[in-house]
């Protein structure tokens, strides 16, 4: 066990911290270009929305594994901010954006303007925005804030997210006027949505 | 090209021989710790079988170490994260609350939690076992290292400054330090992409980014002991602050200490002294001190010195009454300066 060559104390040894900083830059860059390659030009629709799985094993047996362009959307009783009750059902003959959000999310909120500008460019489109657990008068502070002509829909007790499959939000999900699911959308693009919202909305239409 | 710091291994564990079973032991002790910690931050296995993310209740509350809120197993809040959001919702009270909570960890252990505590303090911990078993060459701290540390005080302001600054230019705060640099959360993130179809459609650049930061980290891991505690960890930085003072945590007893070093030399992190910001609280240093100076302190004690570097001054005297009685004297009040 006696060494030949004993190192002082508080010496770095061998390799250089220079040599580690570039592997570490080379994997940074290889792996960015590499993930980017992979998962870059994969716009393969998704069109099952077995989202982000869901904890209610009963509402997503009726659509997960479907490998169907497009199925029912589980009606649900949406309770309206002002108070009146109305099914999800009510909307069908018309195209629908459904969209789950809280008021503490603000990539849910990034959406809204183009769910707006989808509900001017195409006529007769919906927009249902469903909060998710927060209160009436914390979703009529940010309706005051936030003048958007939307159907304003309370969940204090996630009953109407529990049906669908989402746990995770922005949940947004376009449905046609027979009240299937033409797409879901997990997520929010940081270059916004408006495109994939009025590529779905179109095939809705079609 | 690893020899030379084999040998080092090989005179440290030389070292905690010669003290005993203590140090072999005690490190083993906080992987346990650090394991049991991981699954009690995981204990949603509902959420894990189903790849999705929970609403109970009690994820109002933050767990101690950085933890993503959106890993399906998670059960508590990040307090990074809460942080963040509570500066985005420029709310009081919620300020108060992630405020007050963090003060309270802070307060209690500092980065004893960083040691013990944090899941990805662990995984590293863990990294760090598989290059030191590959025989890969270890980069030991150095003036590189302790210039790099101070980049997590800049991760700490893009914490702070992030939500805010986005607040006010964009009228919707964000957390910044979530989206664009924590590995943390790019690791549930990876399950729940890989799970979810409808989100692999929705990937882009930053989630290239952001892999490539782990991959990147995972990597240096290999060869640099715990690099984003050390360089990134805002959490860290933040408990760094309380580490003098907190109720847990290694203490060196100066009556005791011979300023011999050995407890510098050894520590993996950019400590200049025992229990300084960098200090994970890991004990290491106290399996290698051969007088039984070091210890760990429960409770509030009076601030203490350790050896920066190997000092002459009275080192004779201080090794012949601090080595012997060390030992069973562990009530011994510090000296007082």
């Amino acid at each position: 066990m006696a060494n030949s060559n004993q190192i002082p104390h508080g010496k770095s040894t061998g390799i250089s911290p220079k040599i580690i900083l570039a592997i570490v830059a080379v994997v940074l860059v290889a792996a960015f270009a590499g993930i980017s390659l992979l998962t870059g030009g994969n716009a393969k629709d998704s069109d099952d929305y077995a989202g982000m799985g869901s904890r209610t094993q009963s509402s997503q047996s009726a659509d997960s594994g479907s490998s169907a362009s497009s199925s029912e959307a589980p009606d649900v009783t949406l309770n309206l901010v002002d108070g009146s009750q109305r099914q999800l059902s009510d909307s069908r003959g018309h195209v629908v954006i459904l969209s789950f959000w809280a008021t503490w999310c603000p990539y849910c909120i990034e959406e809204m303007p183009d769910i707006q500008q989808i509900t001017k460019d195409y006529e007769g489109v919906e927009a249902i925005l469903v909060n998710c657990g927060e209160d009436a008068a914390t979703v009529e502070d940010f309706m005051a804030e936030n003048p958007y002509d939307f159907t304003w829909v309370l969940d204090e007790d996630y009953a109407v997210q529990s049906a669908y499959p989402t746990s995770g939000i922005p949940y947004t999900l376009v449905i046609d006027a027979e009240g299937n699911v033409v797409k879901a959308f997990s997520g929010s693009k940081a270059s916004g949505m408006y495109n994939d919202f009025a590529a779905a909305v179109e095939e809705a239409m079609k | 090209m690893g020899r030379s710091n084999r040998s080092i291994d090989k005179e440290r564990d030389g070292r905690s021989m010669r003290k005993g079973h203590g140090g072999i032991f005690s490190r083993a002790k906080r992987h346990l710790v650090q394991l049991f910690a991981a699954l009690l931050y995981n204990l949603d296995f509902q959420g894990i079988a189903t790849m999705s993310v929970g609403r109970a209740p009690s994820k109002g509350v933050c767990a101690p170490g950085l933890h993503c809120y959106s890993c399906p197993g998670a059960v508590a809040a990040c307090p990074v994260g809460a942080l963040q959001q509570a500066l985005a919702s420029a709310s009081l009270p919620m300020g108060f609350y992630v405020g007050g909570t963090l003060l309270a960890f802070g307060a209690l252990a500092g980065r004893t939690i960083c040691g013990w505590a944090c899941p990805f303090g662990f995984l590293q911990d863990m990294i760090d076992k598989v290059g030191r078993a590959m025989h890969l060459p270890e980069v030991r701290k150095d003036t590189w290292s302790r210039r790099l540390s101070w980049l997590k005080y800049f991760m700490l302001a893009l914490v702070i400054a992030g939500p805010v600054v986005t607040l006010m230019t964009h009228d919707l705060g964000k957390p910044l330090f979530c989206s664009f640099v924590c590995p943390a959360g790019t690791l549930p993130g990876i399950a729940l992409v890989a799970a979810s179809p409808s989100l692999q459609s929705m990937v882009g650049v930053l989630f290239s980014w952001k892999v490539s930061l782990l991959l990147a980290l995972i990597v240096a891991a290999l060869f640099v002991y715990r690099p984003f505690c050390r360089f990134l960890c805002p959490l860290g930085a933040l408990y760094g602050f309380f580490n003098r003072f907190c109720l847990l945590r290694y203490t060196v007893d100066t009556e005791a200490c011979t300023n011999c070093g050995a407890c510098v030399e050894a520590c993996r992190m950019d400590v200049k002294q025992v229990g300084d910001r960098e200090c994970i609280q890991c004990g290491a240093c106290k399996s290698v001190c051969e007088f039984g100076a070091i210890r760990f302190s429960v409770g509030v004690r009076k601030r203490d010195a350790s050896p920066a570097a190997p000092a002459a001054s009275d080192n004779e005297a201080n090794v012949k009454t601090g080595a012997t009685p060390s030992h069973g004297d562990e009530s011994k009040p510090p000296r007082t300066a």
